[in-house]
């Protein structure tokens, strides 16, 4: 009998009870009819089918990880398609397939048990995420509402897996799985299911003394809500990561142009501008995606997207004679076998950077200073936001080298956190040992509310404020060359009024300077515009 | 809760298995209900009412019916269930669906109730009805014990989405049943191997069918005919590793404490006719519209015009059940044109070329989930366009071809893990551990080893599917 079960066709489902010993119960059926039925589910319907197992054949050899996956042991089908038993297992075989399974479930029951104590030490619950960079699920409050249609306690399944113990080392390995899933080509394109706005023909003799005439149609529609930081950060991470080139290792990243976010970002600047003039000069530096910077124009076109030259030109079009705007587009292609950006980050370079700010001093009539006088510092092993939104394995065998210059004069900078806390802090950090996807927050301590660099060895009373995105922070360092105090603004994470500020430090140069999808974003442009009002 | 979540995993499933295999035996049956409520009561503990309720409606009509004699008031009883539960069913699922009709036809009534769905009650629903017409034709001797009528609606595995099991499959089971540590392995295996199924096969082809046809936004309109027919096939590799992977882990939930419920899935894509996809798809519900409606209206042992109308009964219905939209309508009876199609014209020759049937078979399925998938009109029909290259889209890209290939592997798997090869590569195995001690041992060791593996490359999968990089605090 014992043997029988194991060997009849080898199929667990359809067993008789293994042990001898416990003989079936008066009062049950025997299982074995119940068995025959499941095999043949349709067998009451009509005859039943045997057409099945022609194909299975077709489908070559399996390897042995499909076949344990799909595996659906509960059909009775020895019969059917597989060849004739040679013998049945013997006592000494079934004693040790008996004993495997028992180690199967005891090794099942290990695992759930280690899961099940793991799981309800709420305090190795992470809050954040040092791997993805964001703050995860909290746990939610009770509400006698929430508890009834159930909102509750999906809040709280939701949290347990987001937070689950030890949930960056799962959701790495997890990462590796995926790479299994495929081959990863040398040149791919992620996303890329943007539609974007069609580019306005450029109008060089539109009248540059009527900035922007009927532009501010969303200011009729009433006051627009300022963004909260969360949904800027989303709107923001939506834009850069919406269309990706990826080649040889390094990711280039498609811009789509917005013609209302556009309107909204130039017409905010336009605005500060005038409320300046006379007090400060404002300067606009659109920074264009790498993708425009780098890669061949052929390449470029067949991606889709919105050409940057044309989308840039329109940009500064736009804005009101006050602004006086820098195109850096042009110098940075003339640069583009050189390392201006980085392969696995959207950032530019500090050669990037300086590129730009030759360009800005070419504009302002400064001596920019020589990148060769600077001390460098240099750190290697640098994995960006690509990597840690692609997970490629090029990058991670070939990463970036973070290299800064530290200004002359000074390397000391002031900021206030947003928590309104002064700190001091450097220019250029020494960041060896960070994590390897921080290594960019070497330059003015990263994004800081408000920063302040006051160089001793300048003199003349000189000052700029530079309001940015992440982008600036590369670019600061070199001002601090040729400015006695160099103010920043970090506009997503203060509501500072931008004006009253230039006016009560008695700033003369004002700098935006914002990625080219950035500025194309809607909840920016929004944000701008409600801190110079 | 789902079955492929960390919480039922970890918390849920292995707090009921602890508590039941320690309580005494006397006791199980009770803990099982109190964790399946528990299980129901979290997607919103007032809909527990709904269920409890139903099940006492059908309590007392089972027991109504099995203490009368007359015809007249034994029909009485299941006329009373059959309206309190397709009331509600209809109730809870159709009423937003038809008053939009009548609201688009009449202009009228201009304001819908919002109604939630509440979970599990196509299935539940469905299991109830079938107890009772048991009762009535005397197939099942009615549960005196309202409690174990509960038992068997509210059974956390199979309560919420199926399979649909029959009353006369577990009654045995309620009071007699006996667990082999046979059952235990080969139940637990199968959770695994459905858990690993749902977790990475499933999710996985999700996801790619996800990214290239995003529903609902402007990004589809923009997809190319090349990428409407591979997110298509993912699609339907979702669609079955996801539902039959369900039923897997309530099959093995099942058989670890003793409940044999039958087979859900016969390995659907290996059909050679759209008679015969029906007989190895969703068992459970084909067979319960075979029953309870197709048989009841005479069957085919009648008139063809007749015939005709009973399977067209059925088919609208087994559309209907899907969900409350007419795409679904459009799906059952698409599949009812191919099936009379079968059945007065290419049935014969279908049979003798069993690789054309095959062929047909699966492209009649494939289209059928592009109608399925749609609920918006407008979607469907530009996805039916852009997959004969009439959207001006294009024939491919490099997006769609970075995908495939990243997802290679993943497709190949998936497609074998739609087919018995798996099963006889196990029963091979088997043979071949007769030969050798040393064979016997690699047997042994993956038999021991396959389960525990797919539960942790299942919790793997399940935490890498949270991963969502937040890069703007990084900039």
């Amino acid at each position: 009998m014992r043997e029988h079960s194991y060997n009849n066709n080898m199929n667990l489902v359809t067993q008789i009870p293994l042990s001898p010993t416990r003989p079936t119960g008066p009062a049950r059926k025997p299982k074995a009819p119940k068995h025959a039925a499941a095999a043949q589910p349709s067998a009451t319907a009509e005859s039943p089918s045997k057409e099945g197992e022609g194909y299975a054949a077709t489908q070559g050899p399996a390897a042995l990880a499909p076949a344990q996956l799909a595996e659906q042991p509960g059909e009775a089908d020895a019969r059917d398609g597989a060849p004739p038993r040679k013998r049945a297992f013997n006592r000494r075989e079934v004693r040790y397939l008996k004993s495997a399974h028992a180690w199967g479930v005891r090794a099942f029951g290990a695992a759930m048990a280690v899961g099940c104590v793991t799981g309800l030490l709420i305090f190795a619950h992470p809050a954040t995420s040092q791997l993805e960079g964001r703050q995860l699920t909290a746990f939610p409050e009770f509400t006698v509402d929430g508890f009834l249609d159930g909102s509750y306690l999906e809040q709280v399944a939701l949290w347990y897996s987001d937070t689950f113990p030890f949930r960056d080392t799962l959701v790495n390995l997890g990462q590796d799985l995926k790479g299994l899933y495929g081959v990863q080509p040398d040149t791919s394109l992620v996303g890329g299911k943007v539609q974007a706005d069609e580019l306005p023909p450029l109008e060089p003799q539109a009248p540059p003394d009527e900035p922007a005439p009927d532009e501010p149609k969303p200011e009729d529609e009433g006051p627009v809500e300022v963004p909260t930081e969360d949904a800027m950060a989303a709107d923001v991470q939506k834009n850069i990561m919406s269309g990706l080139y990826v080649k040889d290792g390094a990711a280039y990243s498609i811009y789509y142009f917005s013609q209302e976010a556009v309107t909204n970002y130039t017409t905010a600047i336009s605005k500060a501008a005038d409320a300046l003039e006379g007090t400060a000069d404002v300067y606009s530096i659109i920074v264009p995606n790498n993708s425009a910077a780098i890669l061949d124009e052929s390449v470029l076109d067949s991606l889709g997207g919105t050409n940057q030259d044309q989308a840039i030109r329109y940009f500064n079009s736009l804005y009101s004679p006050n602004v006086r705007t820098v195109p850096i587009l042009d110098a940075l292609r003339q640069h583009r076998t050189e390392y201006t950006y980085f392969r696995t980050d959207h950032h530019w370079t500090a050669l990037g950077a300086y590129i730009a700010y030759e360009e800005f001093c070419k504009a302002k009539g400064l001596q920019p200073v020589d990148l060769d006088a600077l001390k460098t510092m240099t750190f290697d092993g640098f994995l960006g936001t690509f990597y840690t939104e692609l997970k490629n394995a090029a990058m991670a065998d070939n990463p970036d080298t973070v290299t800064a210059y530290v200004p002359e004069g000074t390397n000391a900078m002031t900021y206030w956190n947003k928590d309104g806390d002064e700190v001091e802090a450097k220019v250029i950090t020494d960041v060896t040992g960070w994590n390897k996807n921080s290594l960019y927050n070497t330059f003015i301590a990263g994004d800081q509310p408000i920063s302040i660099i006051e160089n001793p060895a300048i003199t003349d009373g000189s000052s700029v404020l530079v309001v940015k995105d992440s982008f600036g922070n590369a670019f600061v360092p070199f001002l601090v060359n040729n400015y006695q105090t160099v103010h920043v603004i970090d506009y997503r994470y203060t509501d500072t009024n931008i004006v009253e500020y230039v006016k009560e430090h008695q700033i003369k140069d004002v700098v935006f300077m914002n990625n080219i999808s950035l500025a194309g974003t809607l909840t920016v442009a929004a944000k701008i515009d409600s801190m110079v009002g | 809760m789902v079955f492929s979540s960390l919480i039922f995993l970890f918390v849920f499933f292995a707090l009921n298995l602890a508590v039941y295999f320690t309580v005494p035996k006397r006791f199980r049956n009770q803990v099982l209900l109190v964790f399946s409520l528990v299980f129901y009561a979290w997607g919103g503990p007032k809909y527990l009412l709904l269920l409890v309720g139903e099940t006492l409606i059908s309590w007392w009509c089972g027991l109504f019916i099995s203490r009368h004699e007359e015809r007249s008031k034994k029909r009485l009883g299941i006329v009373i269930e059959c309206v309190a539960l397709l009331g509600l069913l209809a109730y809870f699922k159709y009423t937003r669906f038809f008053m939009g009709n009548i609201a688009a036809i009449f202009d009228a009534p201009e304001l819908i109730p919002e109604i939630f769905l509440p979970i599990g009650i196509s299935f539940y629903t469905f299991q109830l009805i079938s107890y009772v017409c048991d009762v009535y034709w005397d197939k099942v001797q009615a549960q005196p014990t309202f409690w174990k009528l509960l038992l068997y609606s509210s059974l956390f595995y199979q309560c919420i989405a199926g399979p649909i099991v029959r009353y006369s499959t577990v009654a045995d089971d309620i009071d007699h049943r006996k667990v082999t540590s046979l059952d235990v392995y080969a139940g637990m295996r199968r959770f695994c191997i459905g858990l690993a199924k749902k977790a990475v096969l499933a999710n996985s082809c999700a996801s790619v069918a996800d990214t290239l046809l995003p529903m609902g936004t402007e990004g589809l309109f923009l997809q190319n005919t090349a990428g409407c027919w591979l997110g298509m096939l993912f699609f339907m590799l979702q669609i079955y590793l996801d539902f039959s992977a369900y039923s897997d882990m309530a099959i093995g939930m099942g058989r670890m404490v003793g409940f044999r419920f039958l087979e859900n899935f016969n390995y659907p894509y290996q059909c050679t006719s759209i008679q015969d996809f029906w007989r190895r798809w969703h068992i459970s519900l084909s067979s319960f519209f075979r029953d309870y409606v197709y048989i009841p209206l005479g069957g085919s042992r009648c008139s063809k015009l007749k015939y005709v109308r009973n399977m067209t009964v059925v088919w609208f219905l087994t559309g209907l059940w899907h969900g409350a939209s007419w795409n679904y309508i459009f799906w059952g009876l698409f599949f009812l044109v191919f099936l009379l199609l079968e059945k007065f014209v290419i049935g014969g020759f279908i049979k003798k070329h069993r690789g054309v049937g095959h062929v047909y078979a699966l492209i009649v399925v494939f289209f059928g989930w592009v109608l399925f998938k749609f609920e918006n009109f407008t979607e469907l029909g530009w996805v039916l366009s852009c997959m004969f290259g009439q959207a001006g889209t294009g024939l491919g890209g490099l997006e769609v071809q970075t995908l495939l290939l990243q997802n290679l592997f993943l497709l190949i798997f998936c497609i074998v893990a739609c087919t018995e090869a798996g099963k006889k590569l196990h029963l091979r195995m088997g043979r071949m551990a007769q030969s050798s001690p040393s064979f016997l041992r690699v047997y042994g060791i993956t038999e021991a080893l396959t389960p525990v593996l797919c539960l942790l490359v299942s919790v793997v999968a399940l935490a890498g599917a949270s991963y969502n990089p937040f890069i703007y605090f990084q900039f």
